[in-house]
């Protein structure tokens, strides 16, 4: 073999081998999760920080909390504190979600028929406003062996209903014992990864605990339906006085107490101890009160994505952050595309 | 015309809500949360009645009332009230509030108004003139009154619509009310002379800018009117909405503030401004302490933070500004019911550690500031502080402190059945703390109070509110561990019954020996009294123990020194064994002798009788098996066994006495009679039978195994569920299953088994 036919070989070779190489990162590309993000507000009004963090992170698609279904006094179901649209999304998709609370389902002689219909009709009367379209609706909630057979009628007849495309939140418990609690027959589910414990005035964390999460993981390869995630973000205080949980207060994290003379905060320590009473951010502290942080660090989101990605045989489609507010974005402003960076370790 | 502050309103504010949720959550199962049961401090005995759904409640939103239901219907009485007035009762009060608050007669009212302003005779005017004087001017205006008052209240009402799928009200929320009608409101207020009714139309005017949110024409209008505005209830109606919408435009330090004066001066509406106030940090409420114009008004403020989180820092502040303020009065009964019910420690064992653990939780500060506050005499109350401190010495272990200020809180108090009994109350707690031993001198003195306390106040209690039960349960178990720690174990028996008691014969012997003594002094008397059980009890219960000994002469002896309990009817027959055990079955099937707790053990003597001249003995011995199978936990008449002493039927063996657990789940009788019958049977049927019947005890010597009864440990009993649901252990291989399949497959008996008993089958199939 001359040498240009070598070099002419090895030309190819190396044409062949780049696009090879370019196909299959293509394909891998293609594969990883996309982002998405859950909006739990009453009010929808994305601000500045919430836009940005949805642009830089390539986010086509929001959850976003429409009304719980509760019962009145006459255990009829109505809904219970629906979002009021202040600015219509502009070019996103919304996907409402339904929180059901489990009562609702436990009742025996629940109409079923006409609960999907006054949901659907619903979800139409809040989009009439700001005439907002969609295609699939996210029914959450947290059923039990007692509620699972009114749940799975349910889920058939929302469907039949609608016309619309279902998703499913699933518990943790949902998955491992899926036998028993049934798959629901909807077109996704989305695994919760948080809400793992009790909330508790002890030091540990209700929102992840790993020891805790190890127990489910191995059951994720053996569920039905294929999973996307939904993973933490948020922060919560969990308020505690003479060793009781007495409240729990939302969007705070360990920063807010930065600074703050009437509290006592250690550096190696989750739990904030009230040295004056006080009141701050609308909560009032005794002195000697105590305030759990219960929070997720950037380290803890990673090592749940490299735990659930070890037990799955595919990749999800999408990473769902729960939830969209800047107080809980702050945390990750140090990396512009941080939500996207975290998706493409699966 | 119907809301005063609507829900609506509310749903601003429904942070607040959300926190009483979360409260309520945590209190789900907890005792600790029930004030009743374990508060010596009745709030009623001193504080006025317009604080009382303010009283301290850890179970509801509210004391006395839960919840407060009166949005829409707070203030119709006072509004009938004056309008009867206006119309110089031309008009019943009946037919006002009809025209007011009736929904079905919107149709009426409008055709009224008709004839009220353009003078149309129609359908509406001759019903009505039948029945009130139509042609009075101010009947007529009070019916346009109404009318505007009522389309206004129907805009409003959609606003009310939350538990309905019609999502208008959310989408609409924000401009409901149309400007026209709020102009129309204010030209009618601008332009009426009758001041009666330019009153009303301010109020309305007031009201439709906040339902129209629009705050800066409502606080403009406002401001410019209301130094011409009478301060009546009206005035502080429209107060709150004003309130309402500083809140809603976030500004908290106005809103507050102003919540603080309608918490002042308007009693009725303190449930609604307690539930809006919302201060969001320490500089912001400065800002609203700044608004206030006096100390007085300040001390409402600080009235309300007491309410909202800080009882303590607000009757310092109060007490800085102006110690007569009632406000600190009522805040004083929520920190002292409070404390109480932090420091509530049922579980104490002894007199001692009860003491020790109150001196060392007790809230120091709160002490300090009580202590202080009563010594200076300052207040407008001081025998209710007096009171206090005296009950926070107690709970502090300085009895004689605690004397002196009960002293000093008598000399000034007020003379009412509930103020004197709660001083009573207190000095009785006081007293009984301060003893470590308790001797007849000590009897002596406590005789008095408790007869009053367990017999007096439960029969004859005419104020309900008053709070002496949980004084009435816990003396008895502080004078139960006095006596307990001075070995008297009859007298701390009586004081507090215990579940291991009659475990020994020395105590049985003894509480007998109490209970028949005659001529027993007042105090005993009052001991028996509150004793459950008498001596009856006791003898059925000896009448049971000598049953399952086999010592049917004395068991007939013992019942009948038991009065009605020797005629306990049995539910089933206590001589049939059959192969299933089904209670209901037994109890369902005819019997044509129908035993009591007496002609059983007498039937019992008569088969013994029988058995002891060798009349057919294979049967006997089968029947008497049966009877002490039936009267064990797990047959068909353990009726025989219950009496006030020794329970109810039980559920499981964890609902019987621990001293009579052992002995009801115990089978070991019945075995050694179906064994009797078993060594003489006469064939294999006889034997098979026999065998089967031995199963049935062996099975329930099995259970009796998973529990266990010396230590009564409730986990055990979990485990015990836990295992079997788990491991699906149904049954074991029992010797009489075994003996009954290898010796006795060929007999009839065999086959009815194989028919009825699941287990066996299973067994026989495996095996």
């Amino acid at each position: 073999m001359d040498n240009s036919k070598i070099n002419k070989t090895l030309y190819y070779l190396t044409v062949c081998i780049s696009v090879i190489f370019v196909f299959s990162s293509c394909n891998k590309n293609t594969l990883k999760p996309k982002v998405s993000f859950y909006y739990w507000r009453t009010v929808f009004n994305l601000n500045q920080t919430e836009k940005q963090i949805l642009k830089n992170n390539n986010v086509e698609k929001i959850y976003v909390r429409y009304f719980d279904v509760d019962l009145n006094g006459k255990n009829i179901p109505f809904p219970e504190s629906p979002v009021f649209f202040q600015q219509k999304p502009d070019n996103i998709d919304i996907v409402p979600v339904v929180y059901i609370k489990n009562k609702v389902m436990l009742q025996k002689n629940i109409n079923l028929d006409s609960l999907a219909k006054n949901i659907h009709n619903y979800i139409g009367q809040i989009n009439k406003v700001r005439e907002l379209k969609y295609n699939e609706i996210q029914v959450d909630c947290d059923w039990t062996m007692q509620s699972r057979d009114n749940f799975m009628k349910f889920i058939d007849i929302l469907k039949r209903e609608s016309g619309k495309k279902l998703s499913a939140t699933i518990r943790l418990h949902q998955v491992k014992y899926f036998l028993q609690t049934k798959v629901p027959s909807v077109d996704k589910a989305v695994l919760m990864y948080y809400n793992m414990g009790k909330i508790a005035p002890d030091s540990l964390n209700s929102i992840y605990d790993r020891a805790i999460a190890q127990k489910y993981l191995t059951s994720l390869k053996k569920y039905p339906l294929k999973l996307d995630i939904a993973l933490p973000i948020y922060s919560w205080g969990v308020h505690m006085r003479d060793n009781k949980v007495i409240n729990l207060i939302s969007k705070i994290d360990k920063t807010s107490f930065d600074a703050d003379t009437n509290f006592i905060v250690h550096e190696n320590s989750n739990i904030i101890i009230t040295k004056n009473s006080n009141i701050k951010l609308g909560t009032y502290y005794i002195k000697d009160d105590k305030v759990k942080i219960e929070q997720v660090s950037e380290k803890e989101i990673k090592q749940m994505v490299k735990d659930i990605k070890s037990q799955l045989n595919y990749t999800p489609q999408q990473i769902i952050f729960y939830d969209l507010d800047s107080i809980n974005l702050n945390k990750y402003k140090h990396e512009k595309r941080f939500f996207k960076k975290i998706t493409s370790r699966f | 015309m119907k809301s005063d502050f609507s829900k609506k309103l509310l749903a601003v504010f429904s942070g607040i809500i959300a926190t009483f949720g979360i409260v309520l959550a945590c209190a789900d199962g907890d005792w600790r949360y029930y004030i009743y049961g374990n508060s010596n401090f009745t709030p009623e005995a001193f504080v006025s009645e317009s604080y009382k759904p303010l009283f301290y409640d850890p179970m509801n939103a509210f004391y006395d009332i839960g919840s407060d239901t009166q949005h829409e219907s707070r203030f119709n009485d006072e509004v009938v009230e004056d309008w009867s007035k206006y119309v110089y009762n031309k008009m019943t009060k009946q037919d006002i509030a009809a025209i007011l608050f009736n929904d079905s007669l919107s149709a009426e009212v409008a055709a009224l108004n008709e004839y009220a302003v353009k003078n149309v005779r129609n359908e509406a005017y001759n019903k009505w003139s039948n029945k009130a004087d139509l042609f009075n001017s101010h009947v007529k205006r009070f019916i346009e009154f109404a009318y505007q008052a009522r389309n206004l209240d129907k805009i409003i009402a959609n606003s009310r619509a939350e538990t309905t799928w019609d999502y208008k009200y959310v989408s609409t929320r924000n401009q409901l009310v149309p400007n026209a009608v709020v102009t129309e409101f204010a030209r009618k207020y601008n332009t009426i002379d009758d001041q009666f009714l330019k009153n009303r139309y301010w109020f309305q005017t007031i009201k439709a800018y906040f339902y129209s949110n629009s705050f800066p024409q409502c606080e403009g209008f406002f401001d410019k009117t209301q130094k011409n505005v009478p301060q009546n209830t009206l005035y502080y109606r429209a107060l709150s909405y004003l309130a309402g919408m500083y809140y809603r435009n976030k500004d908290y330090a106005q809103a507050n503030y102003l919540y603080s004066i309608v918490f002042d001066k308007a009693p009725q509406l303190r449930t609604v401004t307690v539930s809006s106030f919302h201060p969001q940090s320490e500089a912001e409420w400065e800002q609203s302490l700044k608004f206030a114009k006096n100390d007085k008004e300040k001390a409402a403020m600080w009235a309300l933070l007491g309410y909202y989180a800080d009882e303590k820092r607000a009757i310092n502040e109060i007490y800085k500004l102006y110690p007569q303020s009632l406000h600190m009065d009522y805040l004083l009964t929520r920190l002292i019911n409070k404390e109480e019910n932090r420091l509530y420690n049922p579980n104490f064992k002894s007199a001692w550690q009860y003491k020790k653990g109150l001196a060392d939780s007790l809230n120091k500060e709160s002490f300090q500031l009580v202590y202080k506050i009563a010594s200076e005499q300052k207040t407008a109350q001081p025998y209710l502080w007096n009171m206090a401190a005296g009950y926070l010495n107690t709970l502090a272990g300085k009895f004689d402190v605690a004397v002196k200020y009960y002293e000093k809180a008598e000399k000034r108090m007020p003379t009412s059945k509930m103020a004197v009994d709660q001083l009573r109350l207190l000095r009785f707690v006081n007293t009984l703390s301060s003893m470590y031993e308790i001797k007849e001198e000590k009897e002596k003195i406590l005789y008095p109070d408790l007869k009053w306390l367990y017999f007096e106040l439960p029969q004859n209690n005419p104020h309900t509110y008053f709070r002496y039960t949980y004084a009435s349960e816990w003396s008895k178990k502080y004078i139960a561990y006095l006596y307990k720690n001075a070995k008297n174990q009859v007298y701390s028996e009586l004081f507090q019954p215990t579940d291991n008691f009659y475990s020994t014969a020395p105590n049985l012997d003894g509480m007998k020996a109490f209970l028949s003594k005659s001529n027993k002094t007042p105090y005993e008397q009052l001991m028996q009294d509150i004793y459950p059980n008498s001596v009856y009890d006791i003898n059925h219960y000896q009448a049971v123990m000598a049953t399952v000994q086999d010592k049917t002469d004395d068991a007939i002896a013992f019942m009948q020194k038991s009065d009605k309990l020797q005629s306990t009817e049995l539910l089933g027959d206590p001589f049939i064994g059959n192969i299933q055990d089904c209670h209901d079955c037994d109890h369902a099937q005819q019997q044509k002798v129908k035993y009591t707790n007496l002609s059983l053990l007498k039937k019992i003597k008569e088969i013994k009788d029988k058995i002891n001249r060798n009349i057919d003995l294979y049967n006997n011995y089968i029947l008497l098996g049966n009877a002490y199978y039936n009267l064990s936990f797990y047959g068909n008449a353990r009726v025989f066994s219950t009496s006030r002493l020794m329970g109810d039927v039980p559920g499981s063996p964890f609902d019987i006495p621990r001293f009579s657990q052992k002995m009801l789940t115990d089978c070991s009788l019945a075995k050694y009679y179906y064994n009797k019958a078993g060594d003489i049977a006469q064939n294999d049927e006889e034997k098979a039978k026999a065998a089967y019947m031995l199963a049935k005890c062996e099975r329930n010597d099995f259970y009796n195994k998973q529990y266990n009864f010396d230590l009564y440990n409730a986990s055990k009993y979990y485990n015990y569920y836990n295992a079997t649901n788990s491991q699906q252990i149904d049954f074991l291989e029992w010797d009489g299953f075994r003996t009954l399949k290898t010796q006795y497959s060929h007999t009839k008996f065999y086959q009815e088994v194989i028919n009825e008993c699941g287990y066996f089958k299973k067994y026989v199939y495996n095996n």
